[in-house]
C-alpha cells in the first residue's frame, strides 16, 4: 500500500473510532449525572472527577508512551516510532489542558482555591509546558531526521517527569488526594462509583486510540508530502 | 445536607466537551486536508 493509502487507512479508522469513543462518552455523561450515587459531603462537584480523574491517566499515559517510543526511536531509528510519538503527544496536551481545566473548576467549591503551587499541581503543569515545547520544537525544526532526534531527547525527558507526578503526593505535603485507585491497597471508593470511573477511563483511552490513529495518518501524509518517507 | 455547587459542575462536563470535540474536529479537518493534497498530487 502507498503512503497515501495508508495515510487514508489511518484517517479513516481513527475516525471511526473517535465517532464511537465520542458517543460512548456521551453514555458516561448520562452514567455520570444519571446513575452514580451523589458524594454528601461534596456534592454535585465531586461529580467531576468522572471527567477529570480519566483525562489525567489518559495524558499520564500519552506522555509516558511518547517517552518510551522516543527512547525506543534513539535506539532503533525507526521513522515510525517518531510519528506515533508525535501524535501521542500532540493528544497528550489535548487531554492535559481538559485536566488542567477541570481540575481548577473541581478545586474552587472544594478547597476554596482556583490553584495552589503545590508539588502535584506544579509538577503536571510543568510536564504539560514540556510537551508543549515539545511540539513547539518540531514545528520550529523542519529537517526530518533531526526534528525527530532532538524532540526524542525532550521525550524521554518528560517520560521521567511521570513517577513522580504518581508518587507526588506520598513525597510532599499537598492539597490534593491521595490516588484511591491506583495504589497498592484495594480501591476505597463505593463500587457505583468505581463503575462509572473506570468506564470513564475506557472509554478516553478508546478516544486517545482514536485520536492518535488519525494524527499519526495526518503524520504519514505529511511525511510523504516532504518526501521523507523513504528516510529511515 | 449536600453543598450547593452543581454550576461547577456543569462547568467542567461542558468545557470537555467542547475541548474533546473542537480538537477531535479540528484534527479530522486537518488530516482530511493532508491526505486529499497527497492523492492530489502529480507525480514528475
Amino acid at each position: 500500500m502507498s503512503g497515501a493509502a495508508s495515510a487514508r487507512a489511518f484517517v479513516r479508522g481513527g475516525t471511526a473510532i473517535t465517532l464511537v469513543a465520542l458517543l460512548a462518552l456521551a453514555g458516561v455523561y448520562v452514567l455520570a449525572l444519571g446513575f452514580t450515587p451523589l458524594e454528601a459531603r461534596q456534592g454535585l462537584a465531586q461529580k467531576i472527577f468522572y471527567l477529570h480523574v480519566p483525562a489525567a491517566w489518559s495524558a499520564l499515559l500519552a506522555y509516558s508512551l511518547v517517552g518510551l517510543c522516543s527512547g525506543l526511536y534513539l535506539w532503533l531509528n525507526d521513522r515510525r516510532l517518531d510519528r506515533f510519538a508525535a501524535s501521542s503527544a500532540e493528544v497528550g496536551v489535548a487531554f492535559g489542558v481538559v485536566m488542567l481545566t477541570t481540575g481548577p473548576i473541581w478545586a474552587k467549591p472544594i478547597w476554596g482555591t482556583w490553584w495552589t503551587w503545590d508539588a502535584r499541581l506544579t509538577l503536571t503543569l510543568f510536564l504539560f509546558f514540556l510537551f508543549v515545547g515539545y511540539l513547539a520544537l518540531r514545528a520550529a525544526l523542519h529537517d526530518p531526521s533531526e526534528r525527530a532526534r532532538f524532540s526524542a531527547v525532550v521525550g524521554v525527558l518528560g517520560l521521567l517527569l511521570v513517577p513522580f507526578i504518581h508518587l507526588s503526593v506520598y513525597l510532599f505535603r499537598t492539597l490534593h488526594p491521595q490516588p484511591v485507585v491506583l495504589k497498592p491497597s484495594a480501591p476505597s471508593l463505593p463500587p457505583e462509583m468505581l463503575r462509572t470511573l473506570l468506564i470513564s477511563a475506557l472509554v478516553f483511552v478508546m478516544l486517545y486510540v482514536g485520536l492518535v490513529t488519525i494524527r499519526y495518518g495526518l503524520a504519514l501524509a505529511e511525511d510523504e508530502r516532504e518526501g521523507s518517507l523513504d528516510a529511515a | 445536607m449536600p453543598p450547593d455547587n452543581g454550576g461547577y459542575m456543569v462547568a467542567a462536563y461542558v468545557v470537555t466537551a467542547l475541548i474533546l470535540v473542537g480538537y477531535a474536529l479540528g484534527l479530522w479537518r486537518r488530516a482530511r486536508k493532508a491526505t486529499r493534497e497527497g492523492s492530489t498530487r502529480v507525480s514528475p
